[in-house]
């Protein structure tokens, strides 16, 4: 009873998605006015200072400085630039996936469905990381890929994004499928299927606008589970390649370095945790209030 | 009759398995090809003076120059006699660096698994006691921070605080070689990467408890025992809990997969000679036979645990002989 009344309250009179809102919003206006804030303190994420490696805080840097003496807090901007990007392109591009194999499951039903759904748990319950670090180490120009596309500097990011929506549709898949069988049987699909409407376009124009809310919450939590898969296959060196940081990236060399200088492997962590956190809290009452809760045993 | 339906199940499952082996170890052999360096290119990259000749005699001396899909099938059937060729980095025949690091992972999936399910399971009941009070929502909020945190990150906390700070446990490695053996020398190395893997864990695992024991706890048995006077605990634990358990199992089950993942950083952050570990550095160090059978290995772990979860599902509660016949198909 008690979950129903936290469910009625509107979004913003709940403190907590309220504060997770705030946070995100916070993260991505520090990385959107990353080049602002850097002319404002004079620093900059790539200037190397080697009389500089593994300084503390000071009024110059204000979190620190690198291995390489470079500016911790416009690394981490930077970095959050990155990491946010995949972030939100990653997602969608999984609830794009995840939104058509949904749609096709729930609505043709059958034999399609059966086949469908156990592609998604077999995804959800194979060991994906090792597979996708065989797809990360995958050489684009073995693939055929003009050396230009291959070559080019934002040739990792595309890759992980890619990667990461490979991963990451799940959730969405089987939110879509579940509000898709609802839909199905209403009585404007009917008529629509009456008026002699295809297939696709009973998807596109009736049933697609009404598993918006579903979508919605899906790609919340995907863009979650998105930036923690992009962080750890950056740590592991197969993510974004450097010199261009990303949170996860940055931690690369932070555990050779914990001994020597602790607090390289402090703030991109916590970065990456908190956003993360933020994201999954929000995307769990919106969750509340659109899917409703312990309908779905897993998100 | 019930019996029958059940095994006849199984051996679907199995089918569906082997098949989903297959495609997988197939993908992953064409991915590999696609790696940067394969084993020529290395060589004529150590040796200039390798011609564009020499390289192509090599490549067809080692079957390179054949069509996938005819070295695939080659590599299957030997696979499939228990051949897995020689691993390039290690020197010896795969099987000799496989099997103990298989077991050293086993141990700590093991041992995760143990770990997590003991918090979890308490966690999730108290939770489930009163949804929406305020131990459902502090767990609920734990629960979140465990799936949100990096797990190398959390791994590095650990060891800052536990191995650099107070210095209590190593940071990571193994026991010296004279104490391999000797399973007390162990304790310490795991202590740090069971509790990193069991973190995530937990949050799943208390989250699937909580979910089935709320479901559970809205069976008629449940408001029978609660009429006849049986205590609140007793009815918690004994009527919920045992019956919450069941859907549980399978959950757990499904969750290998990810905590194999885990248990790859948990390996590469530690140390540990593991598959987890063995996987990544055959990869980036293009060990094409080691990767392979490293890769098909951990899937054909968890598609096993996952036919095993099925199977105890079925002895574990009758109803399921007949009611998971009819759920086929269903998409669960």
């Amino acid at each position: 009873m008690t979950l129903a009344k936290v469910a009625d309250r509107p979004l913003w009179q709940d403190p907590v998605p309220v504060i997770c809102g705030g946070i995100l919003v916070v993260m991505a206006g520090a990385a959107t006015l990353a080049p602002v804030i850097e002319a404002a303190l004079g620093v900059d994420a790539t200037t190397v200072d080697l009389f500089g490696r593994f300084q503390p805080a000071s009024t110059e840097h204000p979190l620190g400085q690198d291995e390489l003496g470079r500016d911790m807090l416009a690394r981490l901007l930077r970095g959050g630039q990155v990491s946010l990007l995949v972030g939100f392109l990653g997602a969608g591009l999984a609830a794009a996936i995840g939104t058509a194999i949904g749609l096709v499951a729930g609505y043709l039903g059958g034999r399609i469905d059966a086949v469908l759904m156990r592609l998604t748990d077999t995804v959800i319950a194979l060991p994906i990381l090792p597979l996708l670090i065989v797809l990360a180490a995958v050489d684009l120009e073995k693939l055929g890929l003009p050396s230009a596309i291959a070559e080019a500097e934002n040739a990792s990011l595309w890759k992980i994004i890619i990667i990461v929506a490979l991963a990451g549709w799940t959730t969405t898949a089987r939110l879509v499928r579940a509000a898709t069988l609802t839909v199905r049987s209403r009585t404007y699909v009917e008529a629509a299927v009456a008026n002699g409407a295809s297939t696709f376009r009973i998807l596109w124009r009736h049933v697609l606008p009404n598993v918006s809310g579903p979508i919605l919450v899906a790609v919340t939590l995907s863009i979650g589970n998105v930036i923690l898969l992009e962080s750890v296959l950056s740590f592991l060196g197969l993510g974004i390649q450097p010199p261009t940081p990303s949170w996860g990236a940055m931690l690369t060399n932070a555990q050779t370095l914990v001994w020597e200088a602790p607090h390289l492997a402090l703030w991109p962590g916590l970065l990456v945790f908190v956003t993360v956190l933020a994201i999954n809290l929000l995307g769990d009452a919106l969750r509340d209030r659109i899917v409703g809760r312990d309908r779905i045993v897993e998100g | 009759m019930g019996g029958r339906t059940v095994n006849g199940r199984l051996i679907g499952r199995f089918g569906q398995s082997l098949m989903i082996l297959l495609l997988v170890s197939a993908g992953s052999y064409g991915l590999i090809g696609l790696m940067p360096g394969d084993p020529i290119d290395l060589m004529i990259q150590a040796d200039p003076r390798l011609t564009a000749e020499d390289a192509a005699r090599l490549k067809a001396l080692e079957g390179l120059d054949r069509p996938l899909l005819e070295r695939y099938a080659d590599w299957l059937f030997a696979a499939v006699v228990g051949d897995f060729g020689d691993s390039r980095l290690y020197r010896v025949p795969v099987a000799d660096v496989l099997w103990p690091r298989l077991w050293s992972t086993l141990t700590l999936l093991g041992l995760a698994m143990v770990l997590a399910l003991a918090v979890a399971i308490p966690a999730g009941v108290l939770a489930a006691a009163k949804p929406g009070g305020v131990a459902d929502r502090t767990i609920n909020l734990a629960c979140f921070a465990g799936v949100s945190i990096p797990p190398f990150w959390l791994a590095l906390l650990l060891i800052l605080i536990f191995a650099v700070s107070l210095g209590w446990l190593p940071a990571s490695g193994a026991p010296p070689s004279g104490q391999q053996h000797n399973p007390l020398a162990h304790v310490p190395y795991l202590i740090l990467p069971v509790a990193t893997l069991s973190a995530s864990a937990v949050a799943s695992y208390a989250r699937h408890v909580r979910s089935a024991m709320i479901e559970a706890m809205t069976e008629d048995w449940v408001r029978t025992a609660r009429a006849k006077g049986a205590s609140k605990a007793r009815v918690l634990w004994r009527h919920g809990l045992r019956n919450a358990l069941l859907p549980v199992t399978t959950l757990v089950a499904l969750d290998i997969g990810t905590l194999f993942s885990g248990a790859l950083i948990v390996e590469t952050v530690f140390a540990r000679p593991g598959m987890g570990k063995l996987i990544y550095d055959a990869i980036l160090g293009n060990d094409y036979n080691l990767a392979m059978v490293g890769l098909t290995l951990a899937t054909a772990v968890t598609l096993a645990a996952n036919l095993g979860a099925d199977a105890l599902y079925g002895r574990l509660d009758p109803r399921v002989r007949t009611r998971a016949d009819s759920a086929e198909g269903s998409g669960l």
